[in-house]
């Protein structure tokens, strides 16, 4: 009996083998990995830029990176573009290790959501696929990386490196996928700007930061501006800040901010939301700098601490002037905030987002402490009657 | 010769008493050989046992036989050649009797002298038919034929050549004995009994096999091991129906426990220490002559993970140890399974470099991934065991052949990627890290490439669950083999994935019969 | 000898807990907000809480029944009180069971060949984990709660590791009051917690299995465990997830690929192999136990060549209701309104108790007119 219930088993298992076809198995050299796709809009087509990884024939070991081939394919939507390269690769195409998405400025113009979709639902993409947005054409940047020779570890790298830096804030997939889910917040994507370098050849940068309304890329935001908005959401790692103190704002000094943290209340009164923004930043003197001679006084910090302060707040100021008040972009959540601490009055106003913008009114409070005043001390005094 | 009452009481119909001797005497069964026909009692002629004795063995050249006068009475001694240690025989046996001066003598005087005045050797024994008197034979005993009685008498000096005392082959181990069990059983017996001196280790023996009569002994502490395990390896060992029992191999299948697994119920040491702890628990070893390896039953899949090696060290290496075996037996299975499956199913799941390089590896490859895997394993298989059946001085030939087989050259050739290489080298090298359950990894792991080529990670997790189901509902004399781990016990644990130290160890006493989810504690709770 | 014949399996207290765990957990991993009735967000962890007493007080009819008749699950006393309750439970309890069973394998076969496998034959997949399931039901009950431990175990210690990789998403906005939508909605859920936990249903037929007569503090140790998984299952997805969960479709299987993707590359996989080791362990039992019902209906003793059939069964009607996604609404339905259990658990006990006073209160009159007459 024992016997028989094996082998009937054994015999089961043994016929679907042949069903082996059932499952999506394709050998890795029928794969097209693609290690970065750009995204552009033609009006009404799209056309896929895509850096794909090809290893040289001559090659039985390993690979250096630079083994790529760039195929370009247009069609109505992205998945039809993409059936194209079948059509001249013959293999099919594979996401699953992409690490960029560069989405053109008119493609974004047009709508996010229209080029994301295909990649939120595709499961092999992974949530953390960073998404940034090209100056221009996302075509550019694919072709510079690949003449770069290295790629796409430059971008990798200068996006990693930019969000420690305190550049760029969090781009990914599920990021921009969370925010256009909301109901009002709004998301924003590091943009990369192309320049000539030195020796003619063309160089990436990171431009700064765009900044969506309805899902459609609206502004274009300055390195430092976007640093205010990474302040104002808690997202700086770390920043450097050059100010001017002292009498006649003769002294220089640059303080490395290395930690910096945010909080929002919300308050109704009157029947307009107040928000209060208290940024609270830790920093380390990195130099100190006088017309004659270098290093702080003790009572000197205090100076600094406040000039840093108020630098900060500006900056915040400005960008939320420019992004929350003139384009009725929430890319700070407030909306959110208002939500879960004022649920009633979110739950009457909150239809009509616009209004409650312009009856909202933000405080900045901002507080800077240096933490160490660095190895200097300051050794020549500055002779007050010169 | 005047046929006794006795004689008449004990006829074999295929005898006839009246011709005696020659190859073609019809009194003489022809083609014998079975116990059957040999069981019949032994006459008091010693003439007539002599041919009976010829006919059963067919003539056997190695059987001696030397008939000699003590008293004037026709004494036959028999042995079977290289079997006896001739020495003791001289001085224990045949100087006393030839010095044996007893007036009047007759058969029944001198089987008495030796029965009662005197000790020919360590080990006598009287017996009463031809089977017996094959079975002491066989076993190197001197057989002692005396004329005129019926009933003969087996003097134990034994002394045929075995192999000494030498490492075991199959357990290494660094820091502890090296003592390894040999062939004859007795010699194994002497080594266990030098370990534990306590009155409660028996050995219960007792041949089997028609026709190799082969000794086999039941080694276990009374005090300790449940009569009803022993009651149940009795019976069956005793339902064998094998006619030659040669290794430990032959009785494993009567002892395994259900369903059909490829894990073993039963487990082997060639260690007398090994053993020795085993027993203490309350199982019961079985030691098969002309073999160097004992059976151990009741056993336990986590003691495949234990070695004699971990009690020496201390314990937090020791516990390291067994966490690097667990760790090897999971990747000598899985492994190339996970590999072929995440190349084909799910590459996204490797880190990019890794999958750049495995690409371009697998670029010129003429094979899909799983049958290159399939292939390369192969041939790691065969290449292992033309290493272990090849005559020493040719095994350089062989690990040169291999390294050039599968590493560069396979490689170069574009056969097979760089890192399947890889892949090989490391599930080979896992394998080898728990030997005992080299046999089901080798098998099982084919199984997983195989489901993970056509399946994916989804076969691949429905094949772990299924391996890890049949391993829990394997029972080994009804206690099932993944205890203590499932049923869960805290206490019995102090042994399973690390290892306690001593002082804990040596608190409580574990006695597998007592491990949760055994049906032996189960039907105590019932009464 | 140790003869297996008559034999019923015991498992202990520990291996029930951790069996029933992991059935349940089954549902917590597949959730598909599209077709799930459910409660989202905060409010649902407030109503785990709620239901978790609401359950207590509406098994207390079950548990005065047991408490009489130790050792003796719930079908064993039906049939023993009146043979027909007895058939009609054996009937209820036959559909419960093949229904959970079809929704395991239907549901599994949706997660699989949507978020994992997309091109995978849904036959094929059904075939495949359909015979893996019978070959477990075929190893016996006591096979399975010993791998359903070491199952339990491996998933809880890979989802710690998975938790811990969640650190950086955290992100305490999206926790609102569970009050926001109203209290209505809280109930809902509590009472929907009760309804849907089916497990209670596999436990009040394994009761005769438990080796020991713990049975109340089995119950309360798996549904306390149950509870506090599910709440911090909730908690954390919606701490990380938020808004986005809404997007996809298993939202819960999306933590686990965000998770992957900060602590080890793409970790998210062996997430499929709880998936899968959940799923089949949940199968199985419900397996066993349509099996075990169908031999009592049928009075004939098959014995295992039952398992066969239900397989079978099984097999058409999940790949019927991957077709016509109306009979999975239908079966999901049918088990998440709670009519089962509210049948099984509060009627029929109630019923049993009801037929046992009447019984004794006549043979209390028989006695007592017995007395009279002498």
């Amino acid at each position: 009996m024992k016997m028989r219930r094996f082998a009937s088993l054994m015999l089961i298992l043994l016929l679907v083998l042949p069903m082996s076809g059932c499952m999506s198995s394709a050998e890795l050299k029928n794969r097209t990995i693609i290690k970065m796709v750009g995204v552009d809009s033609d009006g009404t087509d799209f056309i896929l830029t895509m850096l794909r990884f090809f290893p040289n024939a001559n090659s039985g070991e390993k690979s250096s990176e630079s083994e790529t081939k760039i195929a370009q394919v247009k069609g109505k939507s992205i998945s039809q573009a993409i059936s194209k390269v079948s059509q001249y690769t013959g293999n099919e195409v594979f996401f699953g290790n992409s690490t960029f998405l560069v989405i053109g400025r008119e493609a974004a113009e047009q709508g996010l959501e229209k080029v994301l979709s295909f990649f939120n639902s595709n499961h092999e993409v992974s949530p953390e696929l960073y998404i940034v947005m090209a100056q221009d054409k996302a075509e550019d940047v694919i072709k510079v990386q690949r003449g770069a020779g290295t790629v796409p570890t430059q971008l990798k790298t200068l996006i990693k490196q930019g969000q420690k830096n305190g550049l760029l804030g969090r781009p990914t997939l599920r990021d921009i996928m969370n925010r256009l889910q909301s109901d009002c917040s709004e998301p924003y994507l590091p943009w990369i700007d192309i320049v000539p370098s030195k020796n003619g050849e063309p160089v990436i940068k990171i431009g700064g930061m765009a900044v969506c309304k309805d899902g459609k890329v609206k502004t274009l935001l300055s390195v430092e501006e976007a640093r205010g908005v990474l302040w104002a959401t808690d997202e700086l790692p770390i920043a450097m800040m050059t100010v001017d103190f002292g009498e006649k704002n003769q002294s220089r000094a640059s303080v490395e901010i290395n930690q910096s943290k945010s909080r929002v209340k919300v308050k109704i009164e009157n029947g307009k939301p107040i928000l209060n923004l208290n940024i609270e930043s830790r920093g380390n003197l990195k130099e100190v700098t006088f017309e004659r001679g270098s290093g702080a006084l003790m009572g000197e910090l205090e100076e600094i601490e406040n000039e840093v302060a108020e630098q900060i707040k500006a900056t915040v100021q400005k960008t939320i002037d420019k992004v929350f008040y003139k384009e009725k972009c929430d890319i700070f959540r407030y909306s959110e905030f208002i939500k879960k601490y004022e649920p009633k009055y979110w739950k009457e106003n909150g239809k009509d987002w616009e209004r409650v913008i312009d009856d909202t009114k933000i405080n900045i409070y901002v507080k800077c402490n240096i933490d160490r005043p660095g190895l200097e001390s300051k050794h020549h005094q500055v002779d007050e009657h010169v | 010769m005047k046929k006794s009452w006795i004689q008449n009481l004990f006829k074999n119909e295929n005898t006839s008493s009246d011709k005696k001797g020659g190859l073609f005497d019809t009194s003489i069964p022809q083609g014998v050989g079975t116990r059957k026909q040999a069981q019949t009692r032994l006459q008091k002629d010693l003439t007539e046992n002599m041919i009976k004795i010829r006919a059963f063995s067919q003539n056997s050249s190695d059987l001696l036989d030397r008939q000699i006068e003590v008293s004037g009475v026709k004494v036959a001694l028999l042995m079977s050649e290289g079997m006896v240690n001739s020495q003791i025989f001289m001085q224990t046996m045949v100087r006393p009797l030839c010095e044996l001066k007893l007036e009047n003598a007759d058969g029944d005087a001198i089987a008495s002298w030796v029965s009662k005045n005197v000790v020919l050797s360590g080990e006598q024994k009287e017996f009463f038919t031809y089977d017996d008197l094959f079975s002491f034979l066989l076993a190197g005993f001197v057989i002692l034929l005396i004329d005129g009685v019926d009933r003969g008498i087996a003097c134990g000096m034994q002394g045929f050549s075995f192999r000494s005392i030498s490492e075991p082959s199959t357990e290494m181990n660094i820091v502890g004995s090296k003592e390894g069990f040999v062939e004859p059983i007795r010699i194994n017996q002497t080594m266990i009994r030098r370990r534990i001196r306590s009155p409660s280790l028996k050995f219960e023996m007792f041949p089997i096999g028609e026709k190799s009569r082969t000794d086999i002994s039941l080694v276990y502490l009374t005090d300790t091991v449940d009569p009803r395990i022993l009651e149940s390896v009795k019976q069956k060992l005793g339902s064998l129906s094998s006619d030659i029992i040669l290794s430990q191999g032959y009785l494993r299948p009567y002892l395994e426990g259900k369903p059909l697994s490829p894990f073993s119920s039963v487990g082997t040491t060639e260690r007398p220490d090994t053993l020795c702890a085993k027993i203490n628990e309350g199982r019961i070893g079985i030691l098969v002559d002309g073999t160097p390896f004992a059976l151990i039953v009741p056993y336990l899949f986590s003691e495949n993970f234990q070695s004699m090696d971990d009690y020496s060290y201390r314990p937090y290496y020791g516990s390291f140890i067994r966490m690097i075996k667990y760790v090897a037996f999971f990747i000598s299975i899985f492994l190339p399974g996970l590999y072929v499956a995440i190349t084909l199913f799910s590459p996204q799941m490797l880190p990019d470099t890794l999958l750049y390089n495995i690409a371009a590896s697998e670029q010129q490859t003429p094979f899909s991934m799983m049958s290159e895997a399939l292939i390369i394993h192969f041939i790691y298989e065969i290449m292992r065991e033309a290493g272990l059946r090849l005559p020493r001085p040719v095994g350089h030939a062989v690990s040169i052949i291999g390294a050039l087989v599968i590493g560069d050259a396979a490689v170069t050739a574009g056969i097979i990627g760089s890192s399947m290489v890889m892949v090989v080298a490391l599930t080979a090298l896992s394998s080898f890290v728990v030997p005992s359950l080299y046999e089901a990894v080798a098998v099982v792991k084919f199984v997983f490439i195989i489901v993970g080529g056509t399946w994916g990670l989804f076969g691949i997790s429905v094949g772990f669950v299924l391996l890890l189901t049949n391993l829990c509902a394997l029972e080994s004399f009804g206690i099932p083999v993944t205890a203590p781990t499932t049923p869960y016990s805290k206490a019995d644990m102090r042994d399973n994935f690390w290892r306690s130290n001593w002082i804990k160890l040596g608190k409580l006493r574990l006695k597998v019969q007592d491990l949760p989810g055994s049906r032996l504690k189960e039907e105590e709770d019932k009464r | 000898m140790m003869s297996t014949q008559t034999r019923i399996p015991k498992i202990s207290s520990a291996q029930m807990v951790t069996l029933l765990v992991l059935a349940r957990l089954f549902i917590l991993l597949i959730f598909i907000p599209s077709t799930h009735k459910s409660v989202v967000g905060t409010a649902s962890l407030l109503s785990v809480v709620l239901g978790y007493l609401l359950t207590i007080v509406a098994l207390l009819p079950a548990y005065f029944l047991i408490r009489k008749n130790p050792n003796m699950n719930l079908h064993e006393i039906a049939s023993q009180t009146s043979p027909t309750m007895g058939k009609f439970a054996a009937v209820g309890f036959y559909l419960t069971c093949m229904a959970v069973t079809v929704e395991t394998v239907t549901q599994f076969n949706i997660f699989l060949t949507d978020a994992v496998y997309p091109r995978a034959s849904q036959l094929g997949v059904g075939i495949i984990f359909c015979a893996a399931v019978l070959y477990i039901a075929f190893l016996g009950l006591e096979a399975l709660s010993r791998a359903s431990s070491v199952i339990l175990i491996l998933s809880i210690a890979a989802s710690a590791l998975i938790g811990f990789g969640l650190w950086k998403f955290f992100d305490t906005l999206n926790i609102i009051s569970p009050f926001y939508d109203g209290i209505s909605v809280v109930i809902q859920g509590s009472t929907m917690y009760f309804t849907q936990n089916v497990e209670l249903i596999a436990f009040a037929l394994l009761l005769s299995n438990l080796n020991s007569t713990t049975a109340k503090k089995t119950f309360l140790k798996y549904h306390t465990l149950i509870s506090v998984m599910l709440i911090a299952v909730g908690f954390a997805s919606i701490i990380v997830l938020g808004n986005y969960a809404g997007t996809r479709n298993f939202p819960i299987y999306t933590m686990f690929v965000l998770s992957g993707s900060n602590v080890f590359y793409r970790f998210d996989y062996i997430l499929i192999a709880i998936w899968v080791g959940t799923a089949m362990m949940r199968s199985a039992l419900y397996l066993i136990l349509s099996s075990r019902m169908l031999n009592e209906l049928t009075c004939r003793h098959f014995g295992k060549k039952l398992i066969v059939v239900n397989t079978i069964f099984v097999l058409i009607l999940s790949m019927m209701s991957l077709e016509n996604i109306k009979l999975f609404v239908f079966i999901y339905r049918f088990l998440a309104s709670g009519i089962p259990v509210y049948f099984l658990l509060l009627l029929l006990p109630l019923t049993l108790m009801l037929i046992q006073w009447k019984k004794s209160k006549q043979e209390q009159t028989e006695q007592s007119s017995k007395g009279e007459q002498e």
